[in-house]
């Protein structure tokens, strides 16, 4: 698959942009609960919101075609599941323990996949998605197979004496908005550094970054990593909102979402997983609540993929800023020559 | 000071294929080294290994007396030896100084995670001037991919420079160039070498002649001749080659 992404400059600074980004983020995240008919999917669009933040770590900003995230979204999921059971469900603890278990996976499995490039790097990381989904069927004993994980307890942030239960959507949605926010900003912070501007050469043009210096392969490794750590604290926190650890956090299926939202929304612009969530768990909302549709709701969200990639193949809102760009008229966006 | 870049014995071979064949070559600090020779001689070949973006199969490469035999090609690029590519390398999306910058920020710094490369004033500035020696400060802020087959060309060198070489491989530099680029081309090239070791490999007789002190003619792998333009011109061997290929 050809990867589209928006020719915006690396760094489109201008003087407002700093204080208006955050701002206009905040104001979203407040209000999307307000607006949607519940809390469990404003909540349920974060999460996938932060799935996609960290695929498109790895696809949009690198230029690798990973169609086995899933397997960090499951192991996440897992991860806190597990630990709420038989340790702790303390969010202190749960969350950072799969954001752990994530990176470590994102190393060992990137270590293996980024020998091979293009197709056989993508086959290579569904493989790996297959196989940690064959192990957790089949490991009933731990991974409860099948039925996946029940029971488990609410998930509460405990510091000292203090602690407050995500016993509501409400709860959760706190959380995730508080997250989401922080991991937004950071990754706008990232994009800008030498490590970001770094992989973005890398997804532009692998030979040409490795000829002036950049040691290709260890970046494209920690890209994999991060990205797997932040997927593997999606499914954490998908675990703190079902309450609930199904096996298809690992199927293949949950790959393809993240690929779905990462396209549909935009691959290589920021906001773009944000806009392509809220796309995708707003379709997928709709349309199963109408009784003619219900469970074939995949095949419509699969119809809309198709025409969104043809009609708009840098994504919503890779257009937008398409748009927007042209307005400006190609003005010269790089902010450092402002200082 | 002794031959900045030193070759013993290198080969490359492609299955029963002896691409470069035992070659002896020593660079002298300062030098513009022409590399010639008939389709398929091996030149291409030489300078991947040169640049380490392909590993020998015998042989050793000595850069400024140390062994850097199989080093990989972003290590060799860091110590200071950089090329530039046949078929033109750049980030097409990025704009023309985006490109030039990513490579003076330093891939050394890539570990940084956090200090925004656009707020680094002396890392702009210099880019800023790479881009101006090569002509391109105008299209500064246009992306890489609406520039002519001939500013890309000139911004890929930007972007070597950008590394401060000691030695500079550059793979037919002028290729598809129209006859006023290649004109400003070897003069931009000439003010380059001043500074730095520069080989070159070209098939346009009139740019190696121009620009070279020394030329290395490669014959299927192998060194034919070596010497001065002059000398070259000379040689009956040397004719007798390019002659025989004109023929077949």
């Amino acid at each position: 698959m050809e990867l589209k992404v928006s020719s915006q400059p690396l760094t489109a600074r201008r003087p407002l942009e700093a204080v208006f980004f955050p701002v206009a983020l905040a104001a979203f995240l407040v209000l999307l609960p307000v607006v949607l008919p519940y809390e469990a999917l404003a909540a349920q669009i974060l999460v996938y919101a932060l799935y996609g933040l960290g695929y498109n770590l790895l696809f949009g900003y690198t230029g690798l075609l990973s169609f086995g995230h899933a397997a960090f979204f499951g192991l996440g999921s897992y991860t806190a599941g597990l630990l709420a059971r038989k340790l702790t469900a303390n969010v202190l603890w749960t969350l950072p323990a799969a954001i752990g278990v994530g990176a470590v996976g994102g190393a060992v499995v990137g270590f293996f996949c980024l020998r091979r490039r293009g197709d056989y790097f993508s086959l290579m990381t569904l493989a790996f998605g297959q196989l940690l989904y064959f192990i957790a069927h089949q490991w009933r004993e731990v991974t409860g197979g099948d039925d996946g994980l029940r029971g488990i307890p609410v998930a509460h942030v405990q510091v000292g004496p203090w602690a407050y239960g995500l016993e509501s959507s409400r709860d959760v949605y706190l959380l995730l908005a508080l997250l989401t926010f922080g991991a937004f900003l950071g990754f706008r912070r990232l994009l800008r550094s030498p490590f970001g501007t770094a992989l973005q050469a890398i997804r532009e043009n692998e030979l040409r970054a490795e000829a002036v210096g950049y040691d290709t392969f260890r970046l494209k490794l920690w890209a994999f990593v991060l990205s797997a750590a932040v997927s593997s604290a999606a499914g954490a926190l998908n675990v703190y909102l079902l309450k609930f650890v199904g096996l298809n956090s690992l199927h293949w299926t949950t790959s393809g979402y993240a690929v779905l939202i990462t396209i549909l929304g935009g691959a290589g612009t920021l906001l773009g997983p944000l806009v392509g969530a809220l796309a995708f768990v707003g379709l997928q909302d709709v349309l199963s609540a109408i009784p003619a549709i219900v469970d074939r709701w995949p095949f419509f969200v699969g119809l809309l993929f198709i025409v969104c990639v043809l009609v708009f193949p840098y994504g919503i809102w890779g257009t937008v800023e398409r748009v927007q760009a042209r307005f400006r008229k190609q003005a010269p966006a790089l902010g450092g020559s402002e200082g | 000071m002794g031959p900045v870049l030193l070759t013993e014995r290198l080969s490359r071979r492609f299955g029963s294929l002896a691409a470069v064949d035992e070659v002896d070559l020593a660079l002298q600090p300062g030098e513009i080294r022409g590399i010639i020779g008939p389709n398929g001689a091996g030149k291409s070949t030489l300078l991947r290994l040169l640049a380490g973006e392909i590993r020998p199969s015998a042989g050793r490469i000595l850069y400024r007396g140390q062994d850097v035999t199989g080093r990989p090609m972003y290590d060799l690029a860091r110590r200071g030896i950089v090329k530039s590519f046949q078929i033109t390398q750049v980030f097409p999306n990025l704009t023309c100084l985006e490109n030039v910058r990513v490579v003076v920020q330093g891939p050394g710094r890539a570990w940084n995670f956090w200090q925004p490369v656009d707020l680094d004033r002396s890392t702009l500035e210099r880019a800023q001037a790479l881009l101006a020696q090569v002509g391109l400060y105008g299209k500064r802020d246009l992306p890489a991919h609406a520039l002519s087959h001939g500013e890309q060309r000139h911004l890929e060198l930007a972007m070597a420079l950008a590394t401060d070489p000691e030695v500079l491989l550059l793979d037919e530099p002028t290729a598809g160039m129209s006859a006023e680029e290649i004109q400003s081309t070897m003069k931009l090239l000439q003010e380059v070498a001043r500074e730095r070791t520069v080989v070159i490999v070209e098939h346009k007789m009139p740019v190696i002649m121009n620009l070279c002190q020394r030329i290395t003619v490669l014959h299927f792998g192998r060194i034919l001749a070596e010497g001065t333009p002059e000398e070259i011109q000379a040689s009956e061997e040397v004719q007798a080659v390019y002659l025989g290929r004109a023929r077949g």
